[in-house]
């Protein structure tokens, strides 16, 4: 068989891990592209540290271009603009139309022929859901390394002033009411507080964390449940212990209306409007699919049908809209393949969630305040590599996808920094069982509670130290990279 | 008309703080959280635990049998 040609879109977690699996499993018998609008690779999970001014930007950050050419696969700096999955008029070759990212060549268009594809292109940050929010508006983020460093530098400043005497407010959180990544705010606002008290400054500081979440603690997930001191108990009793250990105050269930200089209003699920004041305020986005756009070979738009209203793209879930109750693990999606085409596969966030995996709630207004569901990390890998070994058996002639990983059948680890130390410091490690909950196997609280634990300590923070090293030694594809695992 | 907000104060004592109604660790609870000696066999506990979790997981990318 001619060499067959994969291209990936998207160069994070995701894109990453299937593009490197399918070039060593495969080698010469395939040509693989990855498209990715930046020439870096980031580790966002340490961005937490940049944004602390712990860590510079090139600690997170490595050039792509070069361990790509290394290992054989082709990178193109661009940003994907529309798929063509039946090719165009008589040519039946399906492509991509990409738009070059490269300095010099910004904005030059070319087309990618590909047997087959994989959306791997993470979400759109949408800052402009919220007026004002965003490094562009009023508020910080720590959701890139340009962004963290931003952030940095206005915390730094702050703690300067607080050194001389002046009081000063944080506010930490989500800034919509439908965002997703509150394990990175939580990670944020510990990690903040920490270095306040280890500058001498904590004394000075007000700390708020203002949140989507119905209870702290659910991190779009429905809350989780684990066996402690004789009783079962919901992350939310451990995560306000956190805070209230810490001094930091909370607020919950709250949609970020706008962001002003200096201040934020929100509404909350019982319809009452607010406003906080704040001097530095890091309020994560909403994400939304990267604006892909489809078309058949005859030129017609066929968008909404790859792609959910949100932008993700649909894959092998069940999509029928349907109340909490009757949500079963058995909607999500299990091999990533898109039902129309079978080329085209979706991995990471990319791929259209069937349904939030916390309970969906909106105010008297109709303000939709419900977080969505997490799929980013070590299921993110996960899914990637399963779809690389569907992909790298489907063109050694296996008719359809070879590899399940449904995200209500594996599980997650996570270990969330609340402080770098290497003596003092502490995170908290928490495994979870499925990540969606299963209530037919698991009817209780949806997962297995002997795989389902939390607790904090300085181990954790060691076990974030490891994984921030191997990780990066796996992304850079050095030595043994493939035995570490997802 | 102005705005009918509820403007964010910090609470003024304790007690009506969101913390006053949390669970709060216990001195051998923090002490052990640090503890060195402790934390290297949490280290080895809680990695056992996750390479559990993760092979659980590595074994939800099976192949789909015909």
């Amino acid at each position: 068989m001619a060499q067959a040609r994969v291209v990936v879109l998207g160069a994070g977690v995701a894109g990453h891990t299937a593009a490197s699996f399918l070039k060593k499993w495969l080698g010469s018998k395939v040509e693989v592209t990855v498209v990715s609008p930046r020439p870096d690779y980031n580790w966002i999970p340490s961005n937490i540290w940049v944004g602390v001014g712990l860590l510079q930007p090139r600690q997170v950050l490595f050039p792509l271009a070069p361990v790509y050419a290394r290992h054989g696969i082709t990178f193109r700096q661009a940003r994907a603009l529309v798929l063509h999955p039946e090719g165009a008029g008589e040519d039946p070759q399906p492509f991509v139309e990409i738009e070059s990212t490269l300095p010099g060549e910004e904005g030059q268009r070319s087309r990618l022929p590909y047997d087959f594809l994989l959306n791997a292109t993470g979400p759109k940050l949408n800052f402009d859901a919220t007026p004002g929010l965003g490094p562009g508006g009023h508020s910080l983020s720590v959701c890139t390394a340009p962004h963290a460093k931003a952030a940095a530098d206005t915390f730094l400043e702050l703690v300067e002033r607080m050194k001389r005497g002046e009081r000063k407010r944080f506010v930490v959180g989500t800034g919509h009411g439908t965002c997703t990544c509150q394990g990175a705010a939580f990670e944020y606002v510990v990690n903040l507080e920490f270095e306040l008290r280890a500058r001498g400054v904590r004394d000075k500081a007000e700390i708020v964390y203002l949140t989507n979440e119905y209870e702290v603690g659910d991190f779009g997930m429905d809350a989780v449940h684990i066996r402690r001191g004789g009783y079962v108990t919901p992350s939310k009793v451990f995560t306000e212990s956190l805070f209230a250990e810490r001094g930091v105050d909370w607020v919950t269930r709250a949609h970020v209306q706008g962001v002003e200089p200096g201040r934020a209003t929100f509404e909350t699920l019982d319809g009452a409007e607010h406003d906080i004041t704040f001097d530095m305020a890091m309020l994560l986005p909403p994400f939304k699919g990267v604006g892909l756009q489809a078309m058949d070979r005859l030129g017609a738009d066929i968008t909404a049908r790859l792609f959910a209203p949100s932008g993700f793209m649909k894959v092998d879930g069940d999509y029928t809209p349907k109340a909490y109750e009757a949500f079963r693990s058995a909607d999500w999606p299990r091999t990533y393949q898109n039902p129309d085409y079978p080329n085209l596969f979706a991995a990471g966030i990319a791929f259209a969630p069937p349904h939030p995996i916390s309970r969906p709630r909106q105010s008297p207004k109709g303000t939709p305040i419900t977080p969505a569901p997490p799929r980013t990390g070590m299921p993110s890998a996960m899914i990637a590599k399963a779809v690389a070994h569907s992909i790298t058996d489907m063109i050694q002639g296996s008719p359809g996808p070879t590899r399940t990983a449904s995200m209500a059948e594996m599980g997650a680890a996570c270990v969330a920094s609340a402080g770098n130390n290497p003596f003092t410091g502490t995170a908290a490690s928490m495994t979870v069982y499925p990540i969606v909950p299963d209530y037919e196997r698991y009817p209780d609280y949806g997962r297995d509670l002997r795989h389902t634990f939390g607790e904090i300590g300085l181990a954790g923070h060691w076990i974030k130290i490891l994984l921030h090293h191997m990780f990066l030694h796996k992304a850079r594809l050095r030595p043994f990279w493939s035995l570490i695992p997802e | 008309m102005a705005e009918e907000r509820l403007h964010y104060t910090p609470p003024a004592v304790p007690q009506v703080r969101p913390a006053f109604f949390a669970t709060l660790p216990t001195g051998p609870t923090r002490h052990l959280r640090t503890s060195l000696v402790w934390q290297m066999l949490r280290f080895a506990i809680i990695n056992l635990k996750m390479i559990r979790v993760i092979s659980l997981s590595h074994h939800t990318g099976r192949k789909i049998r015909s």
